[in-house]
């Protein structure tokens, strides 16, 4: 797919690539549960962890670092494979969770839930996942009906992406207590995640992850273009959908414990593209390594860049992330673009 | 083998070509010829089942087109399309897709799909490059590729959409004599050329669509004699014999 390419590097060193992105998303995970405000040492974690600490510092670990860093784990993951997903499906660069529409809308149910049924906390990702699909069919119809052209698409999720974001903060404004910490969410924080508001999502993510992984085959075949995946005999209109949906199930799941976060979802896919070639299997795989890493490590950087103060992760992930990306983008520059 | 019977082919209400009738058969080069925008991609499109026919029958061993699953059209028919995405896969994979309608979810490829696809890069002559990333390839290479893929499918009839475009000449001609050996192993081709002098040369039959419908259908023998090609194209065809048979040329 012309248009998704930044560059072509096949190389030799993917499993090198492979092995320093595990390393990366252990040490993330590993230091985010050590390092923080106070301090824990790798053994006294893993005691903590296996149940054999006490005292205040097991304490920290085990309900306030675990949670956390289990949840940036999960919400990268999903919010990278969403993006890859998206991009991968709708053949379009610059397509990903936050742009066409799949966050705010999320964002806005989880607000809805909020304002109407504080109680039940626990349908969060549910509502998200609704909300995440309204968003995302949305934006597909009004491109398609238009000519579906990939700019269309985008103009039509910003379009969107505003009149639900205008709807989060309607509702905040009518009922402030909707959204638990509303700068919080709409920057996007993990801070004072419980496992109790994390499991639902985890619920949703990690089978789902599971799905998109088995369907690499047919999004290989997608990314053929119509004509070739119909000829191959892949239904191709039932497979976008069913694909845009679980992308949306993932995104929504993470947006109901973790904001709205947007970047993971755009350059992780970018960067991953990069460094492990086009096909599915790799490349969802190790979005979701690469996301979860990223992440974590964004989470861990806010936690301890000025602390005791922390900054939301969403500000730490646009600092770094952009800047990033944007040295992606020149570097394509030099780089072979094929037709 | 697949058989049209007055199909109708075109866009919304309007059909471009009205009354197609004929036959694929196996172990025969059709080439499908006519002037721009006569409907040849369309009809190529519409015997896959990539765009509703507005009329008629299109019979794929005697089953109804329409009855058949896309699984079970793309077991009979390959498709050689003219505009082509190309992932920044390696050659084999890309070709390894050609093996998609034979396996059920969850898609895993077994010992005789990779067989199937070595075999498929040799007839394409394109086992040199296996291992190279699309991006790397020349258009050329990656049309044997692409070639590739489609027998790797292993179907009886192939439809290819101007396989010779982009290609030098040379490569034109290693493209009609693979079309031939495909034929001669008993399967049917169809292919959309646009160089009349290639496809009299080469193809078994000549079908020519224009004016709304199927003009002709015929040996080249006959439609150099119908003079059909000189009308629609509005160009003198001649021939003279050489030592490997009839060679054509117009002015």
């Amino acid at each position: 797919m012309k248009s998704l390419r930044t560059s072509s590097t096949p190389g030799n060193n993917r499993i090198l690539a492979w092995a320093a992105l595990g390393a990366l998303c252990a040490a993330c995970a590993v230091l985010s549960l050590c390092l923080g405000p106070v301090p824990v040492g790798l053994g006294d974690t893993l005691g903590a962890l296996l149940g054999r600490g006490e005292g205040p510092q097991a304490h920290i670990v085990l309900y306030s670092r675990l949670p956390r860093t289990c949840g940036c784990l999960l919400a990268g993951m999903a919010l990278a494979v969403s993006g890859t997903v998206i991009q991968g499906v709708l053949g379009n660069p610059m397509a990903a969770p936050n742009i066409i529409g799949v966050n705010a809308g999320a964002g806005l149910m989880t607000a809805l839930l909020g304002a109407a049924a504080p109680a039940a906390a626990s349908a969060a990702p549910l509502a998200a996942f609704l909300g995440a699909l309204l968003g995302v069919m949305l934006v597909l119809g009004i491109a398609e009906r238009t000519g579906a052209s990939k700019l269309t698409l985008i103009l039509a999720g910003m379009a969107v992406s505003a009149v639900f974001s205008a709807g989060i903060d309607a509702v905040v404004t009518f009922v402030p207590d909707a959204l638990l910490g509303y700068s919080d969410f709409r920057i996007g924080s993990l801070a004072g995640l419980t496992m109790a508001r994390l499991a639902p999502a985890a619920w949703v993510i990690l089978p789902v992850f599971g799905l998109v992984l088995s369907l690499a085959g047919e999004m290989d075949i997608l990314m053929l273009g119509r004509d070739v995946s119909q000829s191959l005999g892949l239904r191709v209109k039932p497979m976008r959908l069913l694909l845009l949906g679980l992308a949306a199930a993932l995104a929504g799941a993470a947006v109901s414990f973790c904001g709205l976060l947007g970047f993971v979802g755009l350059i992780v896919p970018h960067i991953m593209r990069r460094l492990l070639g086009e096909e599915s299997r790799g490349l969802v795989l190790g979005s979701a390594l690469g996301g979860a890493a990223m992440l974590t490590g964004c989470d861990l950087l806010g936690r301890l860049l000025f602390a005791p103060f922390e900054l939301p992760v969403g500000i730490v992930l646009s600092f770094v992330g952009g800047p990033f990306f944007i040295v992606l983008l020149l570097r394509q520059r030099g780089g072979r673009i094929h037709d | 083998m697949i058989e049209l019977r007055e199909l109708s082919v075109g866009y919304g209400r309007s059909a471009v070509a009205r009354g197609v009738s004929m036959e694929l058969e196996p172990g025969k080069v059709i080439a499908l010829l006519g002037p721009n925008g006569c409907g040849k991609s369309t009809l190529l499109r519409t015997i896959l089942c990539l765009q509703p026919k507005l009329a008629g029958e299109i019979l794929v061993d005697g089953t109804p087109s329409e009855r058949l699953t896309p699984r079970q059209l793309a077991q009979k028919a390959a498709y050689l399309a003219q505009s082509r995405a190309t992932p920044n896969i390696t050659a084999r994979r890309m070709v390894l897709h050609g093996r998609f309608p034979y396996l059920s979810y969850p898609r895993r490829y077994r010992r005789e799909d990779y067989e199937m696809v070595e075999k498929a890069l040799r007839w394409a002559d394109a086992e040199g490059i296996a291992d190279r990333f699309m991006g790397e390839l020349s258009g050329g290479q990656r049309q044997k590729v692409y070639l590739a893929m489609a027998l790797a499918q292993d179907t009886q009839t192939i439809l290819m959409d101007e396989p010779t475009t982009f290609l030098d000449v040379a490569r034109q001609l290693e493209v009609m004599a693979t079309a031939r050996r495909l034929a001669r192993e008993g399967r049917a081709v169809l292919m959309v050329l646009h160089d009349l002098c290639l496809a009299l040369r080469w193809a078994d039959k000549v079908a020519v669509l224009a004016e709304g419908g199927l003009l002709f259908q015929g040996t080249p023998e006959e439609a150099v004699e119908a003079e059909i090609l000189n009308r629609v194209f509005g160009v003198r065809l001649s021939r003279v014999m050489t030592e490997s048979g009839w060679q054509y040329y117009y002015g």
